[in-house]
């Protein structure tokens, strides 16, 4: 894997020293862009055996995109339905605008049950509300129990995957975690860590006052939640711990039982491959008379956090469509090279890139990773209800130029683009001109060197001399050729 | 009987917003026409007859390193339970949970169990004189919120077995659908290191649809849905230490599927 | 059969001869072909950087220059794919030319797709033995649907010994001003692509975007690799004129 060199290079940015730091770090892995390119090929390859397995994936895809539609379309209706139903169910349910809020929801639960420990299964928008910290200022201790999480807790590290959170972590780098976890040593050895993990984690599931999941669809016509898992933590956190709190999306919903069977035909096979992960959980309402297991009280946040501004938005809207699957992760070529930190978001990759500027309302930094991308269209090509990410993105740059968030240069070149393009006169002039500014620059046909902003090019690659005649240049010499009588045979 | 209904906070303010943001003066009350449901006709129209479905569920269940036994129903009580004194032995079982349940009962599992001194703990409230204690010295002195909690969830936790009878069982999957209610407890799936799942062939179904819409038509008013379906499978696994796949995490890492013919 | 041709600014500016190639294979195959000279860009590099408005003027100048054409041909997947994927959305807020430009979307092809869709041509009679390795650009399969026509195009050369690239899928980095923007991603992503075509072994390397190409071709340069960097429409013309 070639290594990038950053020494030589012009350091200024173009794109905001955020996003640009983050990148070099990330390139400068060379652990980090391996596990990277094998976890995502590994899951990518899956995806599309998984496809080809069930057949008539366009028709999958539609299906899909249209159910997820109208969910959005009308979350008013399906999200109170669900709401109404999970109360009459014996449910809680705490409706939240901002972070915060939520925030707050869960503390007063936390509160009314004096508890000390709570057992998280993953959940993405608890990281995206910061919660553990809050809890362990509220004196508390959270547990992540999903076992890439619970790598991650020992690091003090935010995921880089959506779906498998800890790749770029290696065994050794594990083992060093765990030792001094364990106080004794352990190998770097998958078996022996993955014992530790089970054992440690299994004495918290016993002992929590409070298990935490998210949800991965939202069931409206019975007020259920789903939920999705490989390992079983799920599970014990939803059957163990008296309460069980959930923190979802407000958008992640299905209307019936019927739409449920097609996102979970969806889901599985396009974040790994498989038909259906381990374990799914449907979990309606806390514990019957009846059941001689299972939580007392099942208290469901929901949380808003920028998710309602995209409704209505005809653009943006379709962006919580999204089921979280990692798909687009798992193909995107940027991604592929830098990992998740890179995105500086609990949501990283094609999905990070447009959800986080939105969902953070802010173009000046979170909107810098718009640019993190080629628009190679491969996210929305995967993206199993097609989100058409690719144009976001676009749209994304777009709003950073109405905001005037770019640079006065760049504003400027693009004005004269404009000016010399939009007429052709002026484009031969123009073009003309650069010929004669490019020239010094060149040796035997190719440009080796040349300055800022163009040095981002040159560092690692020639450019080609532009030749002294364009083609319109030649034209009427060609069409003179091929009129004249110089009939081609076929 | 129904849960008596909890509380919702902040739902007036929250969904105004939604439907001011989707172009209404106030939420949508009425069901919105739903063009499109569920799975593609083309899947849904896919009829297998029960040998299928056999043939599918061990095909994928098999390919999970589930490992299946297929019984004939004459003999079924017999040959269960040579199978189960083989499997008790090989992973040297001291004590196996089990669903409260009418078919169990008749295939004499309980009894097959307490025969080979295998301490036996069925999923019903346990009697006062059941719940004498083993604890260790370790948790007299030291208790533990879990051993102030129910004795029929301690007693599951120190089995390293757990027997079903699942409610539906899906073949293109090989998933196991269970209820819980009653003698149907989850942990009883879920506590132990591995798993017995018992089921006769009709249980079988293609799809998941099918077993949704059982669940369905057996519960159509949702305060008498399960509060808990459980969907299994195969093994607990995880990839998540640098790819390499472990079975068996928090949930049974070996699972038998029987199936009665 | 009129056609005109969209010689697109990078060929325009860039590689006049792939220009040539076009136009030479289209007359060969009884096309008439035109130069609408008012032609200049089609508005891309200030679309995909989100100067919408700018991007729009340079893009009523296209369709100006070529409203009045029966077939508009490129050499380019991606600005063809930037015609049909976002003209119409460019102009949404103005109906008549709105109506313009999907008319014209109906007319304007990539080459390799108007070769096979409209003229209904897969072998154009060439030869050239050599061993190659084709890569597919992103704008070019994914805006526009074109993955076939170029390998089929491809197949009928005589002697031409087509090798996979591996992971071909993969963008090559170039992304336009994101070569230069992102400069470093950029760079991870070409180093890639050129490794995967170095180990192919073959000798050409061909491609339907000059965008792409010169990007590959840049850093293959600057690693010192022998490998020859071709428009599609070089290798058939340069094939056919060798049959002849």
């Amino acid at each position: 894997m070639t290594t990038i060199k950053t020494n030589n290079k012009d350091k200024r940015s173009l794109i905001g020293s955020g996003l640009q730091q983050r990148t070099e770090d990330a390139l400068a892995d060379e652990f980090l862009r391996k596990a990277v390119a094998f976890t995502t090929d590994k899951l990518k390859n899956g995806r599309l055996n998984a496809m080809a397995d069930i057949g008539d994936w366009e028709i999958w895809r539609e299906r899909g995109r249209a159910i997820r539609e109208n969910t959005i379309s009308h979350l008013d209706y399906y999200l109170t339905q669900f709401a109404d139903n999970v109360v009459n169910n014996g449910g809680n349910v705490h409706f939240c605008s901002k972070a915060d809020d939520a925030v707050q929801a869960f503390l007063g639960i936390a509160k009314q049950h004096n508890a000390k420990l709570v057992a998280k299964g993953k959940s993405m928008v608890s990281e995206e509300i910061h919660l553990n910290h809050h809890l362990e200022e509220h004196g508390m201790e959270a547990i992540e129990t999903d076992l890439g999480e619970y790598i991650l807790q020992l690091a003090k590290e935010t995921p880089s995957h959506l779906i498998i959170p800890a790749i770029h972590k290696n065994k050794q780098q594990i083992a060093d975690l765990f030792t001094e976890d364990a106080g004794y040593a352990l190998p770097a050895e998958t078996k022996a860590l993955a014992t530790y993990a089970k054992t440690k984690l299994r004495n918290y599931f016993l002992e929590s006052d409070i298990g935490l999941t998210g949800c991965n669809f939202g069931v409206a016509e019975s007020g259920s939640i789903s939920l999705v898992s490989n390992e079983g933590n799920g599970r014990m956190v939803t059957t163990l711990p008296k309460v069980h709190v959930v923190i979802m999306g407000m958008e992640r919903l299905v209307p019936t039982f019927d739409d449920l069977e097609v996102m979970l035909n969806l889901l599985p096979r396009s974040a790994t491959g498989q038909k259906l992960t381990t374990y799914i959980s449907l979990i309606t309402g806390p514990r019957k008379l009846k059941d001689l297991d299972g939580p007392e009280e099942l208290h469901v946040i929901i949380l808003d956090n920028g998710r309602s501004a995209q409704l209505g938005d005809p653009i943006f809207q379709e962006v919580l469509n999204c089921i979280r699957c990692a798909a687009c992760l798992n193909v995107c070529p940027v991604y592929r090279h830098v990992g998740g930190h890179a995105y500086g978001s609990v949501y990283s990759g094609p999905i990070g890139a447009v959800l986080t500027p939105l969902i953070q309302q802010d173009m000046k930094e979170a909107g810098q990773l718009a640019y993190a991308s080629s628009l190679c269209g491969a996210c929305h090509e995967a993206c199993p209800v097609k989100i058409p990410l690719h144009d976001m993105l676009v749209h994304l740059r777009h709003r950073k130029v109405r905001a005037k968030l770019t640079s006065l240069p760049e504003r400027f070149a693009f004005r004269m683009y404009e000016f010399t393009f939009g007429r052709v006169t002026l484009y031969k002039v123009a073009t003309k001109s650069a010929y004669y500014l490019l020239k010094p620059l060149s040796r035997k046909g190719l440009i080796h060197r040349a300055p800022f902003p163009l040095s981002g090019w040159t560092d690692s690659r020639t450019l080609p001399m532009k030749p002294k005649q364009s083609f319109r240049d030649r034209w009427s010499e060609l069409q003179n050729e091929l009129k004249g009588g110089m009939k081609d045979e076929q | 009987m129904s849960n008596k209904a909890g509380v919702i906070n902040g739902k007036e303010a929250f969904m105004l917003n939604i439907a001011n943001r989707l172009g209404r003066k106030e939420p949508l009350k009425s069901a919105p026409t739903n063009p499109v449901q569920g799975v593609p006709d083309h899947y849904k129209a896919i009829d297998l007859n029960e040998q299928e479905k056999i043939e599918l569920f061990v095909h994928n269940w098999t390919a999970l390193s589930g490992q299946v036994l297929i019984v004939q129903r004459a003999e079924a009580k017999a040959t269960i339970a040579a199978y189960l004194t083989k499997i008790i032995g090989e992973l040297q079982v001291t004590a196996a949970s089990l669903w409260e349940h009418v078919e169990l009962l008749e295939l004499g599992i309980e009894q097959q169990l307490q025969s080979m001194n295998i301490n036996t703990v069925p999923w019903r409230v346990m009697a006062v004189q059941d719940t004498a204690t083993d604890l260790t010295n370790n948790e007299q002195s030291n208790p533990t919120k879990w051993s102030a909690r129910d004795k029929l969830l301690q007693a599951t936790e120190r089995c390293e077995l757990g027997i079903v009878y699942p409610d539906y069982v899906i073949a293109n999957t090989s998933t196991l659908v269970l209820q819980a209610g009653g003698g149907q407890g989850r942990s009883v799936s879920l506590l132990p290191s591995s798993l017995f799942a018992i089921f006769p062939a009709e249980r079988l179904v293609t799809r998941m649809g099918e077993a949704l819409q059982g669940i369905r038509d057996t519960h159509p008013l949702n305060i008498d849905y399960p509060s808990s379906v459980n969907m299994i499978t195969g093994p607990s696994r995880s990839a998540d230490i640098e790819n390499d796949l472990t079975i068996g995490v928090h949930g049974p890492g070996k699972v038998y599927a029987i199936i009665i013919v | 059969m009129k056609v005109s041709l969209f010689i697109t600014c990078l060929a325009d500016q860039m590689y006049p001869e792939v220009g040539e190639s076009v136009v030479r294979l289209l007359h060969q195959h009884g096309c008439e072909v035109d130069f609408p000279a008012a032609q200049t860009c089609c508005g891309q590099p200030a679309f995909n950087s989100g100067y919408q408005d700018e991007a729009r003027e340079v893009a009523r100048n296209w369709i100006r220059a070529f409203e009045q054409s029966d077939y508009i041909v490129s050499p380019s997947g991606s600005c063809t794919g930037m015609v049909h994927h976002y003209y119409p959305y460019l102009f949404e807020n103005e109906p008549e030319w709105k109506e313009k430009a999907e008319r014209l979307v109906k007319r304007t092809y990539e080459f390799s797709q108007f070769v096979v869709q409209v003229l209904g041509i897969e072998d154009l009679k060439a030869s050239f033995p050599a061993e190659a390795t084709y890569h597919p650009s992103c704008h070019a399969m994914r805006l526009l649907g074109v993955k076939e026509e170029p390998v089929r195009l491809l197949q009928h050369v005589e002697g031409l010994e087509m090798i996979d690239l591996p992971h071909k899928e993969d963008c090559c980095g170039f992304g336009g001003t994101f070569a230069v923007k992102m400069s470093d991603m950029s760079e991870a992503m070409v180093c890639e692509k050129a490794r995967h075509v170095t180990d192919t072994g073959a000798e050409i390397l061909i491609g339907t975007d000059m965008g792409c190409l010169m990007n590959i071709d840049g850093r293959l340069n600057k690693e010192g690799r022998p490998i020859r960097v071709m428009h599609l429409a070089e290798v058939l013309l340069e094939g056919a004129n060798k049959k002849r």
